[in-house]
């Protein structure tokens, strides 16, 4: 079954090769419903028996819960594509690649997140960064070839230090599962040191983060979603494998660095929240401001971990439906800029919707189970005061400086032009899926 | 065993040495041919260790090193470079003597972290080598302001991180090899297309 899901992804990738622009389309959507499908039976199986082992293959519940979020955005930016790419003025890379690449991408996130080998792990995150980079150079502006530049450069001295990590971590323990490795302290520590370096680029973390705001504020849209919904998430689980096997060698220090540098990320991304002045960057950032939060959650111990993937699982959706909703606002008003945009409410009405819902759940206002997540994470900080004053204050600032800057979008004087009503339902549908699932988590916590 | 060594070990310095030339440089050309010796070097350097442990993917490292980085992606910017005169310049705002002496305190720096706190875990002959070839491909990467020479500071970066691969035995070295070169060509690629949209001054722009 597991080996279905990179087949289906693989399928569409090398038909979507084919001349033909329909079928390319009606492909790619098929299959991404298909990978989608495996991917709730996956985690539905993942829940009944706790772990999957096939063929070369190992799924606990993390990996599972990332390999549905891969799917699901992979399925909602194959059905929110075809309406984008009608409305893109002039090509840099040619169109008829993008569908490829787009099944391409999906497939090398999913690849990364079944495989329990971290080596081959890394091989999969660094090939997301060859597709995702010719992806976000899709558009011909100028500022997308240089995003995608800056992201290729920044993200290969990344995944240098991530491979350094993994060359400490197999010479001391003779494997690269990670599920079976165990090192001794000293090791763990500069093996779990090099990755938070190395996979913390692909995370976003703070100081390493400069790729990410360019590459997700510039690339199209549909490419956005996955970037910010399914790869951070993705390559979060590949430093989350290496941090486990850190804490169960009794590398304890490397749970205070990581928390360190996760708190840096959500106060830094927090703060630049505040002056953007395109609405994709400023997604971008929330993107960062989460990850930072998670990544400071799972240095908390089994509840911050359980509270740290929960956050990313709405946090995937959520921000999904914000970079589509972006999309639309982006054809309807021809600008990315926040201050000329307004009145969402009125001119796109379910756009602007999505945008309210993705905006609270991304900064975690009830009744989303991110606010849940957050204060979880905020309660198990509470043994440093520190940090728990940091974790507060960059989600407090977040939440103001977002919903602020997504206000002003959606109320006021009625501007854009009118769009077909699939293309809104789009973001309205990943938003309501995060609302959902929201309940859900509520009525299970209830019980 | 102790000849090969000995082998790697004098490859190794080579590579360093050659690194230090791409530094000097402020032309494009010279530094192109200098990647590519580097990367003919450490394909040697790949073969011999292959041929010592009678690893096959050793042998396949040393064959893409030498026909990837060694020839075809120098060939590529050599042909960028003779196609358009603006590469022919120097780069004017690279100071390349205090970039030289950077790369010499980095080059200590980086045998001084390794013996404090790689030796520890490694503890191999030459060990230090791929650590300071690390440090100075970064350096060629954040210095350097266009594109072109980025471009070869990363496959030095390549060329490290497979070194460093080679040296401890990674399971997974032809993978990574494999999807790093596709990288390199990926990175090219964008260069010679976004010539092609926005012609050459803009493309000093790239900066990573």
């Amino acid at each position: 079954m597991l080996w279905l899901l990179l087949i289906f992804p693989l399928v569409a990738c090398l038909l979507s090769l084919l001349p033909f622009r329909r079928l390319r389309e009606a492909i790619t959507l098929t299959l991404s419903t298909l990978t989608f499908a495996l991917s709730v039976y996956l985690m539905v199986k993942v829940i009944k028996t706790g772990k999957v082992a096939e063929s070369v293959f190992y799924v606990d519940l993390y990996s599972a819960i990332i390999v549905l979020l891969v799917a699901s955005v992979y399925f909602l930016s194959a059905l929110y594509s075809p309406f984008y790419l009608r409305n893109v003025k002039e090509f840099f890379l040619k169109r008829r690649y993008y569908y490829s690449l787009l099944n391409a991408f999906a497939l090398t996130m999913l690849f990364a997140s079944l495989t329990p080998n971290l080596g081959l792990m890394w091989v999969g995150l660094e090939a997301t960064t060859i597709v995702s980079a010719l992806l976000i150079t899709l558009e011909k502006k100028k500022a997308s070839v240089e995003a995608a530049w800056r992201y290729v450069i920044v993200a290969s001295v990344g995944l240098g230090f991530a491979l350094l990590s993994l060359v400490v971590l197999y010479h001391s323990s003779k494997t690269l599962n990670w599920y079976s490795a165990r090192l001794p302290a000293y090791q763990a520590t500069l093996a779990a040191t090099l990755a938070l370096i190395g996979f913390g680029t692909k995370i976003g973390l703070f100081p390493m983060h400069t790729w990410l705001p360019d590459a997700h504020g510039t690339a199209p849209p549909p490419v956005s979603a996955m970037l910010s919904a399914s790869l951070l998430p993705v390559a979060f689980l590949a430093y989350f494998r290496v941090f486990s096997i850190a804490i169960s060698s009794n590398a304890h220090v490397v749970a205070g660095i990581t928390a360190f540098f996760g708190v840096m990320t959500a106060l830094m991304a927090a703060l630049l929240t505040i002056p953007q002045q395109i609405f994709k960057r400023l997604f971008a950032y929330s993107s960062m401001d989460v990850m930072g939060i998670a990544t400071t959650g799972i240095a908390l111990g089994k509840e911050g971990i359980l509270a740290s993937f929960l956050l990313l699982i709405i946090h995937g959706f959520a921000k999904a439906g914000l970079f589509y909703g972006s999309g639309n606002v982006m054809v309807s008003y021809r600008t990315g800029r926040i201050d000329d945009v307004s009145g969402l409410l009125s001119s796109l009405k379910l756009t602007g919707i999505a945008l309210i819902l993705g905006s609270l759940a991304v900064t975690g206002a009830p009744p989303f189970a991110s606010f849940i997540a957050e204060l979880v994470i905020l309660a198990c900080s509470l043994r440093n005061p520190a940090l728990t004053a940091a974790l507060a204050a960059a989600i407090l600032i977040s939440f103001s400086s977002i919903n602020y800057h997504v206000t002003k979008m959606t109320f006021g004087e009625r501007r854009g032009e009118k769009i077909p009503v699939y293309a809104e339902a789009i973001p309205l549908l990943s938003a309501l899926i995060a609302l959902g699932i929201s309940f859900g988590v509520l009525g299970v916590l209830l019980i | 065993m102790f000849a090969t060594e000995t082998v790697v070990e004098f490859l190794g310095i080579l590579v360093i040495l050659v690194t230090f030339e791409i530094l000097s440089q402020s032309y494009m050309k010279p530094m192109v041919n200098a990647i590519a010796i580097q990367s003919i070097l450490l394909s040697i350097l790949f073969a011999v260790i292959g041929i010592q442990r009678h690893a096959t993917e050793l042998m396949v490292i040393a064959v893409l090193t030498f026909s990837i980085r060694g020839v075809l992606i120098p060939s590529i910017i050599s042909w960028d470079i003779k196609k358009n005169p603006i590469w022919s310049y120097r780069e004017l705002e690279t100071m390349v003597s205090s970039l030289v002496l950077t790369g010499v305190i980095l080059a200590i720096i980086g045998y001084i972290v390794y013996r404090m706190i790689f030796h520890t875990v490694f503890n191999i002959r030459g060990g230090a080598l791929p650590v300071v070839l690390l440090l100075l491909s970064f350096l060629i990467i954040i210095a350097r302001k266009n594109a072109v020479a980025q471009l070869i500071g990363y496959i030095s970066e390549e060329n490290a991180l497979l070194y460093a691969s080679a040296l401890l035995n990674l399971p997974v070295i032809l993978e990574a090899g494999v999807f790093l070169d596709l990288l390199g060509i990926a990175l090219a690629g964008i260069i010679l297309a976004a010539e092609k949209e926005y012609g050459h001054v803009e493309l000093e722009e790239l900066v990573g």
